[in-house]
């Protein structure tokens, strides 16, 4: 290899060393508009599902403190975005658990959920 | 509780698929590029062929798992919906895998090395299509090619100690030849390999704090170490192994046994370390 091809070669392989992306290529975790632990005072009408990257909600489940299911008014969609604003039913005082699972682009599962009580 | 044992699973899983598809492609690429010879043929491609099924069957058990961690419990596994979810992630690479198994199968049958090597392509366009670099910000798609290629490398390399293994019935000229192919090939693949892993590690991993810093990247950076000492075996073979086959066979056979012998733990702790890096160092544990 010429002294000029060996340089070529060497640009090219610094140039995309150098073009690191400005974070790693995990998505981030999804969030919750309603922290965890959350003592509220009023019913929430919704619950949004963040990140910074595109993701896809796949699951959403609200449950009470007695642990049954209770239905929501939301079909999880295909698309990926940002945000995701799920709907909640109309809610009475006590405890509740919203668990939900996310799809990230490169094929992750991930769950989390959040924990609150309505005060009123 | 199913949960916390899921990533012992995953990374079970993920093991699996890889050693089979990486042999699976390997085999294909080594009966395309004729390193077996005629005399090999029909054997590498039944080994192909075989490992290619299994690897059907770890990635038919990786969609079910997905199924039921999108679902939240086993019995998800093949839940419409939470399948549905799995399939849009996994789907693409599914049917690339099973395209390539199917064109292996007819190549074993056949022996056409045309379809061998173009069954080895489509399993490498699978493993581009799946994983973090569909998640890269930049470069993603450069980033998949280049997944694809050090993965069709990969399986040539690691399909060696299988093909090049020194059996009694193989003459010692047939041994020397198969030695001479691979290396003609494996001298300006494996540094290709070594570049393009380095290159996608960065990448994945945000640069060198990431590689450095993360458990995803210490894996990254323990299979980059191992590839280094299988390149060692390899030159090593390269510049006396191989010619001690022929000049002095019985010295020369036990040197090739002891270093594709390496090479094998090599392998299995390499792609132990990238199971690891795709499933077990997910993004909770960065």
């Amino acid at each position: 290899m010429s002294a000029r091809k060996t340089l070529y070669a060497a640009a090219l392989a610094a140039s995309l060393l150098l073009a690191t992306p400005a974070a790693f290529a995990h998505s981030d975790p999804a969030t919750a508009s309603i922290a965890n632990d959350a003592e509220l005072a009023e019913a929430p009408a919704s619950i949004t599902v963040s990140s910074a990257d595109k993701i896809g909600l796949a699951k959403v489940k609200l449950t009470g403190a007695d642990g049954k299911e209770i239905a929501l008014d939301y079909t999880p969609s295909k698309a990926m975005a940002t945000a995701f604003e799920v709907p909640l039913p109309t809610l009475g005082a006590g405890t509740y658990m919203i668990d939900w699972t996310t799809m990230s682009k490169d094929g992750h599962a991930m769950s989390d959920m959040v924990q609150f009580t309505i005060t009123e | 509780m199913w949960a916390d044992a899921l990533p012992v699973w995953r990374f079970a899983v993920a093991a699996g698929l890889n050693v089979s598809i990486l042999l699976s492609a390997g085999l294909a690429l080594h009966a395309a590029l004729a390193i077996d010879g005629p005399a090999g043929h029909r054997r590498v491609l039944a080994w192909a062929s075989a490992s290619a099924g299994v690897g059907l069957v770890f990635a038919g058990t990786r969609l079910a798992m997905l199924s039921a961690e999108i679902g939240g419990s086993p019995g998800a596994a093949f839940d419409s919906a939470s399948l549905d979810w799995a399939w849009s992630a996994l789907g693409p690479a599914m049917i690339a895998l099973a395209v390539g198994a199917a064109l292996i199968a007819v190549a074993a049958i056949s022996r056409a090395s045309i379809l061998a090597g173009l069954g080895a392509a489509a399993m490498a366009t699978a493993f581009g299509l799946t994983g973090h670099t569909q998640a890269l910000p930049s470069f993603s798609a450069l980033a998949s090619i280049a997944v694809a290629v050090h993965f069709a490398i990969a399986g040539f390399w690691i399909a060696a100690p299988l093909s090049l293994w020194p059996r009694a019935k193989m003459a010692d000229e047939d041994l020397h030849a198969r030695l001479k192919r691979f290396s003609a090939v494996a001298i300006g693949a494996v540094p290709l390999l070594a570049a393009l892993g380095v290159w996608v590690g960065w990448q994945i991993a945000g640069g060198l704090n990431g590689l450095v810093s993360t458990q995803y990247g210490q894996l990254l950076l323990f299979k980059l170490a191992a590839s280094l000492l299988a390149m060692a075996m390899g030159a090593l073979n390269h510049r006396y192994v191989t010619d001690f086959v022929l000049n002095d066979p019985v010295r020369g056979r036990r040197w090739l046994k002891r270093t594709l012998s390496i090479e094998t733990a090599v392998f299995a702790a390499a792609i132990l370390a990238v199971s690891a890096a795709t499933t077990i160092a997910g993004p909770s544990e960065l």
